[in-house]
């Protein structure tokens, strides 16, 4: 099991250097530089642009580049300034004198800020508020379609589930104005404030749906998985009360591969709320990304990605945690 | 997997003992046929998804108006079953589904962004259908080194945000010739062919893995057929059924990826004449409409109904595909 987890996490560290790499060329590639608008009509003159060239290293050969910002470099005071690998992605090309963690998790000032009212805090913020509505109401969905296999609230949960799969989340959000919004004039269109519950339970529930039907449909199955199996039916035969048997002997074992499966699926909520942060208007990471990737904004861009990349990589790491913490089985072999 | 015999259901059994003996053999594909025959839903997905496809196809045609053409004056014509849009006007038979914010039909608007759209999706799923096989088979076939490999890479692309991804394309190539060619779909294709070719590219190595250590393959290798043909004449029929379940699962999540680029205003670019064959695409028109939702709420819902329907289709199809192909498969 020890010797497993080290093996995945070794291989994280090239998933993370090709990513880079990748995302660095693709930059590169690109026509055009941070210091203009866009390339036909240049803001900058020659000489400041020389000067910030210089200053961001942007003049040096590009494997050169590629080395101080993912390694570091000697600065002007003769110090070491370290690069991503101890966390630092560098100085934000557009908002000048912030660096791009500073930008993804800085907290704003004010009185009663915290860890949450950072970029990357609001992005959590949805993701977790949408996980916790999928499995609140997903998991007991799939467990009453099970129980009930093939009735009428079976087949009422399975269509519901199914068109909640297929439906992606912004036109679901889509649907959310025109009926919340636009119809009844219970929400407004763009949200003014994101303090407290109520401005999030709208984008919570149209981003959790997708989630929740995926919840559902995995619980059904599992659930139907554990109900075929022997010693449910030795449990069922030594006499134990029926809602024993469902309870403590069949949502139990059911339970080991829906909970195993929430840190991806946080990591895809999180990391998947670009359009959904761009429709409510949520100032996260995602909506973020978008007004920036117009800009050049070289490090902002290539930060976002590394930290997305590390966030999927350390979800799916984390699937073979918990599957070891839970289920002993695993952590024998 | 169940090892307990279960009696047959009570209504195949009589079928299955009324089949003369010595009756020509059903293939595989006859037999999936009847199954999926069985299955309404994915009847009438189909039918849905072809009726989407001709209204596609002859959109020039169908449409009442010319999608690009400005009627001044006429903007915000509600759909003919509301009395008055939020903005004052009246329906108008011409426009049955009403105008947009530039006084532009709807209705002709839907139909041209069902044309790009519909090629959108089935394109780059017929590209990643040849490269993810194609590695797929490779690696699964030959082992070793190579399977390694590309099994290596399918899990950096794995762990590579990919809506991220192909905005980061689309951004950074956009400008360049690559991303000016055909209003933007060669680099729109490519880049959702880089993104998506991994999950297939696992899928057929994780077949042609299953297979390759079955005795008629061996039996086959006895024989004296080649790599090539053992591939051609026993993996690639054998994981054809995979590639229709995968594909129309992929469909309408290619089509969705256009929508949400389209939506942030990266994907195909806006032919303005009207002449190019790319007028608008759903995304295109998901920005517009969702940009003027207060003072024309219908388009969107009008929108949001057909991308729904189509992708829900789509869904079920898939459904009635993966039974019908795979009855051993647990739903």
């Amino acid at each position: 099991m020890t010797g497993l987890l080290f093996r995945r996490f070794i291989w994280f560290f090239p998933v993370i250097f090709v990513i880079s790499l990748i995302t660095f060329a693709l930059m590169k590639l690109a026509p055009g530089g941070p210091w203009d608008r866009d390339a036909e009509s240049k803001q900058v003159d020659p000489r400041t642009q020389k000067l910030l060239d210089q200053r961001f290293g942007l003049d040096r050969p590009l494997p050169e580049q590629y080395l101080r910002y993912m390694v570091g470099y000697p600065n002007a005071k003769g110090s070491f300034e370290c690069g991503v690998v101890c966390g630092n992605l560098g100085p934000s090309y557009r908002q000048r004198g912030k660096s791009v963690q500073d930008i993804f998790f800085g907290v704003p000032e004010g009185d009663g800020r915290n860890f949450f009212h950072s970029k990357f805090g609001y992005s959590l913020r949805l993701g977790l508020l949408s996980l916790s509505f999928a499995v609140v109401v997903g998991i007991p969905l799939g467990v009453l379609s099970a129980l009930r296999q093939n009735t009428s609230v079976d087949y009422i949960i399975t269509l519901v589930t199914n068109v909640g799969v297929a439906v992606p989340s912004f036109v679901v959000a889509f649907f959310a104005i025109i009926v919340f919004a636009v119809g009844l004039h219970l929400i407004p269109v763009v949200q003014k404030s994101w303090s407290g519950i109520t401005p999030w339970i709208v984008p919570a529930m149209v981003f959790g749906f997708g989630t929740l039907a995926q919840t559902a449909r995995f619980t059904r199955s599992a659930m139907l998985e554990v109900m075929r199996q022997e010693f449910i039916r030795a449990a069922r035969s030594k006499g134990l009360r029926e809602r024993v048997v469902i309870w403590k002997h069949t949502v139990r074992n059911m339970l080991i591969p829906v909970v195993t499966n929430l840190g991806p699926a946080l990591v895809g909520l999180i990391t998947g709320s670009i359009v959904i942060e761009n429709i409510f208007g949520i100032p996260g990471i995602g909506r973020d990304f978008v007004q920036s990737i117009g800009n050049r904004d070289y490090s902002l861009i290539m930060g976002t990605t590394l930290l997305y990349a590390v966030l999927i990589v350390l979800g799916n790491l984390s699937v073979d945690v918990l599957y070891g913490l839970i289920d002993p089985r695993v952590r024998s072999e | 997997m169940q090892t307990d015999a279960r009696p047959l259901p009570a209504q195949a059994a009589p079928a299955v003992l009324a089949e003369p003996e010595g009756a020509a053999p059903r293939s595989q594909w006859s037999l999936a046929w009847r199954r999926f025959r069985r299955n309404r839903a994915a009847l009438v997905s189909i039918a849905i998804i072809v009726m989407y496809a001709l209204g596609g196809l002859f959109a020039p045609w169908l449409a009442p108006h010319n999608p690009v053409k400005d009627h001044s004056g006429r903007d915000y014509i509600p759909p003919f079953w509301r009395a008055q849009s939020p903005a004052g006007m009246a329906p108008d038979s011409t426009f049955p589904l009403g105008t947009d914010s530039q006084g532009r039909d709807v209705l002709s608007r839907i139909l041209y962004g069902t044309r790009s759209s519909l090629v959108a999706g089935l394109m780059p799923a017929l590209i990643i259908l040849v490269i993810g096989s194609t590695l797929g088979f490779i690696a699964g076939w030959a082992g070793g080194m190579t399977d390694n490999l590309v099994m290596r890479t399918t899990d950096i692309f794995y762990a590579f945000p990919d809506v991220l991804f192909l905005i980061l394309i689309m951004v950074t190539l956009g400008s360049t010739p690559l991303g000016r060619m055909a209003n933007g779909l060669v680099l729109f294709l490519s880049a959702l062919a880089v993104v998506s070719w991994t999950g297939l590219a696992r899928l057929i190595r994780g077949s042609a893995l299953s297979l390759k250590s079955l005795e008629y393959i061996d039996a086959a290798r006895g024989l004296g057929a080649s790599n090539w043909r053992i591939i051609t004449r026993h993996l690639l029929p054998n994981s054809l059924s995979l590639m229709v379940v995968w594909a129309a699962f992929a469909v309408p999540r290619l089509i969705i990826a256009e929508a949400i680029l389209g939506y942030l205003g990266l994907g195909l670019r806006p032919s303005i004449t009207g002449k190019e064959f790319f007028v608008t695409s759903w995304g295109r028109l998901f920005l517009e409409a969702y940009s003027n939702v207060a003072s024309q709420p219908d388009f969107l819902l009008i929108l949001s109904l057909v991308v729904s329907v189509f992708v829900i289709s789509f869904t079920f199809l898939g459904d009635g595909l993966r039974d019908a192909l795979d009855p051993r498969a647990k739903t």
